[in-house]
């Protein structure tokens, strides 16, 4: 069964919050909040690799996309 | 497989909206079907006025159309991301709106006994076009 996740953009909350309440209850969808850009602002220290989500390091274009538009999904089967 | 039959409703679903088939819309609507955007109160409701709401966005925007660019299947829902474009037409071509549509948004479908039973659109932009408005 593929599990998908919804990276949504910060720019979009109101979507965030609708899509979280829609899917809490399917295991097979998770949505997250992509607060990457806002969280860099926000501290001095650089982000370590560690921190990073893994779905940035599988899917490099997914920041390019949440740039343009309010979310990204990303299908893992 | 149910998964598989929700996406090609769903498809469906946009092709009338693309092919301006109101009834080929409303056949694929639950009757209990309801219809929601986030920033409308008031949802469409029921099936009737499912068309009668489709109609209006067809008078405003005579030329309607959505682009799909990622469609997703997932324990009984549809989420699908588009680009909706189109011209307006009648008295709604006035300024502060720009002739021409051009917005992106996406839409989840929940399905229930073959039949899409409740639709949530979101647009992407802060100011929403006049026909999401004026309902």
């Amino acid at each position: 069964m593929a599990r998908h996740l919804f990276i949504v953009s910060v720019r979009h909350p109101a979507l965030y919050d609708y899509l979280l309440q829609r899917f809490s209850d399917d295991p097979n969808a998770q949505v997250i909040l992509d607060r990457r850009r806002a969280d860099r602002r926000q501290a001095d220290a650089p982000v370590t690799l560690e921190r990073r989500h893994a779905y940035r390091r599988q899917r490099p274009d997914v920041s390019e996309e949440l740039r343009r538009r309010s979310v990204a999904v990303v299908t893992i089967s | 497989m149910a998964q598989r039959h929700n996406l090609q409703i769903v498809r469906e679903a946009f092709a009338a909206w693309n092919a301006h088939d109101v009834d080929g819309y409303a056949a694929l609507l639950d009757e209990g079907y309801v219809e929601e955007t986030h920033t409308r109160p008031t949802p469409v409701r029921g099936r009737e006025a499912a068309r009668a709401a489709m109609r209006e966005y067809l008078r405003v925007l005579p030329d309607l159309h959505f682009d799909l660019d990622v469609m997703v299947a997932s324990g009984g829902q549809v989420f699908t991301r588009w680009l909706a474009t189109g011209t307006y037409g009648g008295e709604l071509t006035s300024p502060p709106f720009d002739r021409q549509l051009k917005e992106y948004g996406c839409t989840l479908s929940k399905l229930g006994r073959r039949r899409i039973t409740h639709v949530w659109h979101y647009w992407e932009t802060d100011h929403m076009p006049p026909h999401m408005d004026a309902q």
